[in-house]
């Protein structure tokens, strides 16, 4: 344990220049500021479970805690939204990403002090800014409602830590890139960009009519598709094949698909038929479609990098994470384009004098793609898909990569194994429960709202049952990161952070080789 | 190799290029969107919210409305292409019918050119139709030139027909709104057009207050936190709600409404979108003869919106 084990494509080309630093030293750089970004971001995961449950059961049962102004579902719910988004994801993303960026360039991080103070302001704008949701401060602009006297702190927390990312990044010893790092290096900085841009076209300069609502769908298309996506695919790369002790499949690969998701992600958010302008629902539709490349190039990479080499593995429950984090993410996707495509072509006079054979073939794809995108268009596949996404994707990886780094940077293994396990299987669980009720009740839902015969109050009824489900599985979900934050805080309370962090004296004890967390 | 500075363009190439796209450029068509001019009197559309609704504009922001009501009406236009008056020559009218459709025999284009004013095509795009159209006035040159057709547009889809609203929703619809809350899901129903379907403020007050009042089994919830149980003195306040038995409030009670709640309603009553415009014109007005065929607004729209009309239960089709 110890050397980096990610293999390159081109061992040679190791820069001369100067010694990599050791990975005791790198972690000792990354403990403070990662670890306290990693624990706040599991103490809004809880925040947010709590949101989450109070605002799934408000949709099957109405009158649950609607005397107060703050707990109706039209705040709880968006403030649910924003801090697993701002509180969860965004912050345990920039965790990963400072460590596996350092450990990538084998250098220090740098400006790890100011980075662990940004992390501090960067919760207390998100206090602010969820605080204020629920006081009724929204902005109306689903994943941005955040007010304005929040953001900002938002916005310059972020910049300090991606400084202090961009400055490790530059000072690198290790001059070989490896694809995790691309990831790293676009996400840092396509964040501030979208971000600023919304908030300037949004709330400080707002612009004219509907030109809102494409900033904010762009924006929302761009955090998940192409943001929270790299950072966790970075993880991806860098994990699977550590712990697997084994190369990655193709590095080509990996690139062909870093660039596919870059030129295409970027370009989603917007549906067809809006009051938006209709070339671009057009082009965000078939950018999406075209999403299906990235997605699929990562996924032969990963599978022949998990199928390669000897199969003995001893079960890893880390290693499930991730795992099942890759299987969210191609199936996320495949769910989110099928929802995307609408019938390819409609059978009118001009294609009367094509062959049948092509007709057929025509009609048959038209009912395949255009029956689902037909029918999920305003119900809740949409939040299915996006709850996929974050919780099974983004989050699994998430917490792997957080089981993994944590015991790094403490120099201490998790206490509790079986608790490990437990959230694995309930998280999992959890997922399911969680997101297929919505997504086939979103299909029922969308056929019912189509079918005008049916009175609008029989599709919200037809729902309640799918939604009563989907509440299990936020419970589910919910036990399990119980589990982590007992897990986590008992290993903090025993560990000798202040030692590894070099906060206290005795750094001998902090040089000495890192045995413990080798396997877990 | 150094392949940092080519990954740090290529990044940014490809943000920058989709922030052109679908920033700059959507900016540039449609951030100096002015008011239009609409029909029949070329009234000014969208004009400025009264200040009350705008008021209630921050309500609707501030309780997520949005988080379950979309205001967007979805719809399909079709073309009708009508044959609105033969005029005198008959045997040219019935000869440039079947020039433009080779398909029907002599006899159907002859009733056709008897039934006017009635269909010629059915269903078209905006650009067939407008063909049509032209090619019409072409042919009828020489032998007709008195007959007329007419293109009318109508509306389908499920959203017409639940009565949500006579027409697609489209830009200009959101010219003065700020926020814009176009909506993605719907747990209620559309509110586009909500201030046409249901302009009675009493009703939407109870219906806010508790939806259960007039839609029971609803999933909304209740506002309870806009309204304010007071006791009576003297003599009970005109505003006070007319709330049936057991939604009342105790005896000597009384619910009145308080500002906020006064404000939402303003902007829901505010949420029309009954302008024709160029880019989503409205039907023509029925007309006595032959009404159906010309304008063909679907029965079950028409039908629904002189229900909410009638009805003052919240018509939760």
């Amino acid at each position: 344990m110890g050397m980096m084990k990610v293999q390159r494509q081109a061992p040679e080309s190791i820069s001369s220049s100067a010694a990599p630093v050791s990975p005791v030293e790198i972690n000792r750089s990354c403990c403070l500021p990662v670890t306290l970004l990693f624990a706040a971001s599991i103490g809004w995961l809880l925040v947010a479970g709590v949101l989450g449950l109070i605002s799934a059961i408000k949709l099957h049962s109405a009158a649950f805690l609607s005397q107060a102004a703050w707990l109706t579902y039209g705040r709880v719910f968006p403030a649910y939204l924003n801090v697993l988004l701002y509180g969860f994801a965004v912050q345990a993303a920039l965790g990963i990403a400072l460590w596996v960026l350092a450990r990538l360039s084998r250098a220090e991080l740098k400006g790890s002090l100011a980075a662990t103070f940004a992390g501090l302001f960067w919760n207390i704008g998100v206090f602010f800014g969820v605080a204020g949701i629920l006081a009724g401060d929204s902005t109306g602009y689903l994943w941005l409602e955040m007010p304005r006297y929040a953001t900002p702190l938002l916005f310059f927390s972020y910049a300090v830590i991606g400084l202090s990312a961009a400055i490790t990044f530059h000072s690198r010893r290790e001059r070989q890139l490896y694809v995790s790092q691309w990831y790293l290096v676009a996400a840092l900085f396509w964040f501030p960009w979208i971000y600023s841009t919304a908030q300037l076209a949004l709330v400080y300069f707002p612009a004219r009519g509907v030109v809102q609502a494409v900033v904010a769908g762009w924006f929302a298309h761009n955090i998940f598709t192409v943001w929270l996506s790299s950072i966790a695919l970075a993880a991806l790369f860098y994990f699977l094949p550590k712990i697997l002790n084994r190369p990655l499949h193709s590095h080509e690969l990996g690139m062909f698909g870093f660039w596919a998701l870059a030129f295409f992600g970027c370009w989603g958010g917007l549906q067809l038929g809006g009051p938006t302008p209709s070339w671009l629902g057009s082009v965000s539709v078939a950018a999406g479609v075209m999403t299906l490349i990235p997605v699929l190039a990562v996924a032969i990479n990963w599978r022949r990098t998990l199928l390669t080499g000897d199969r003995k593995l001893a079960p890893n429950p880390v290693l499930s994470f991730f795992k099942f984090g890759a299987v969210c993410y191609v199936v996320a996707s495949l769910i989110a384009i099928a929802g995307l495509v609408q019938a390819p072509v409609e059978l009118s006079a001009q294609h009367k004098d094509m062959s049948e054979t092509i007709q057929l073939t025509f009609a048959f794809l038209s009912r395949l793609m255009g029956g689902i995108s037909e029918v999920a268009e305003f119900t809740h596949y949409a939040s299915g898909v996006a709850f996929l996404f974050l919780y099974g994707f983004f989050a699994f990886v998430a917490l792997g990569s957080i089981y993994y780094i944590v015991p790094k940077l403490t120099l201490c293994d998790w206490p509790s194994a079986p608790l490990l396990r437990l959230h694995f299987w309930s998280g999992a669980a959890g997922v399911v429960l969680l997101v297929a009720p919505l997504v086939l009740g979103g299909v029922r839902q969308g056929a019912a709202l189509n079918n005008a015969d049916l009175p609008f109050l029989e599709t919200v009824r037809g729902t309640i049952p799918f939604l009563g489900t989907s509440t299990l599985g936020l419970l589910l979900l919910f036990v399990g990161n119980v589990s982590l934050a007992v897990n986590l805080a008992r290993l903090l309370a025993r560990c000798r952070c202040l030692e590894c962090c070099g906060l206290a004296k005795d750094p001998g004890t902090g040089r000495a080789p890192v045995t413990v967390a080798a396997n877990l | 190799m150094n392949q940092g500075p080519l990954i740090f363009l290529g990044v940014f190439l490809a943000m920058a290029l989709s922030w052109y796209g679908m920033v700059v450029v959507p900016h540039a068509q449609l951030g100096r969107l002015q008011e239009a001019n609409v029909p029949p009197a070329n009234a000014r559309y969208p004009t400025l919210k009264s200040g009350l609704a705008q008021q209630g504009r921050e309500v609707y922001r501030a309780n997520g409305c949005n988080y379950c009501h979309t205001q967007q009406v979805r719809a399909e236009a079709k073309y009708d292409v009508v044959l609105a008056n033969a005029g005198t020559n008959k045997t040219e009218l019935v000869k440039v019918i079947l020039d433009l459709n080779a398909g029907l025999s002599a006899e159907a284009a002859s009733k056709l050119a008897d039934a006017a004013p009635a269909p010629l095509a059915r269903g078209l795009r905006e650009t067939a139709a407008a063909d049509l159209a032209r090619k019409f006035e072409e042919l009828k040159k020489i032998g007709a030139p008195e007959a007329k057709v007419d293109v009318v547009v109508r509306y389908s889809g499920p959203d017409i027909q639940r009565g949500w609203g006579r027409r697609h929703s489209v830009a200009q619809d959101y010219l003065y709104e700020r926020p814009v809350m176009l909506g993605n899901v719907r747990v209620g129903p559309d509110l586009a057009n909500i201030g046409a379907r249901q302009p009675d403020a009493a009703t939407q007050l109870l219906h806010l207050y508790n939806p259960q009042i007039s839609a029971k089994g609803s999933t909304m919830p209740p506002y309870p936190f806009l309204f304010e149980t007071r006791q009576v003195i003297a003599k009970p306040s005109p505003d006070a709600l007319k709330l049936p038995g057991e939604f009342g409030p105790p005896a000597g009670y009384e619910v009145v409404p308080k500002p906020e709640a006064r404000a939402l309603v303003a902007y829901l009553l505010s949420l029309q979108t009954d302008a024709s415009l160029f880019e989503s014109p409205l039907p023509l007005p029925p007309k006595k003869s032959g009404a159906e065929a010309a304008t063909n607004q679907p029965p079950a729209a028409a039908e629904a919106t002189s229900q909410s009309a009638a009805v003052p239960a919240f018509a939760h089709k």
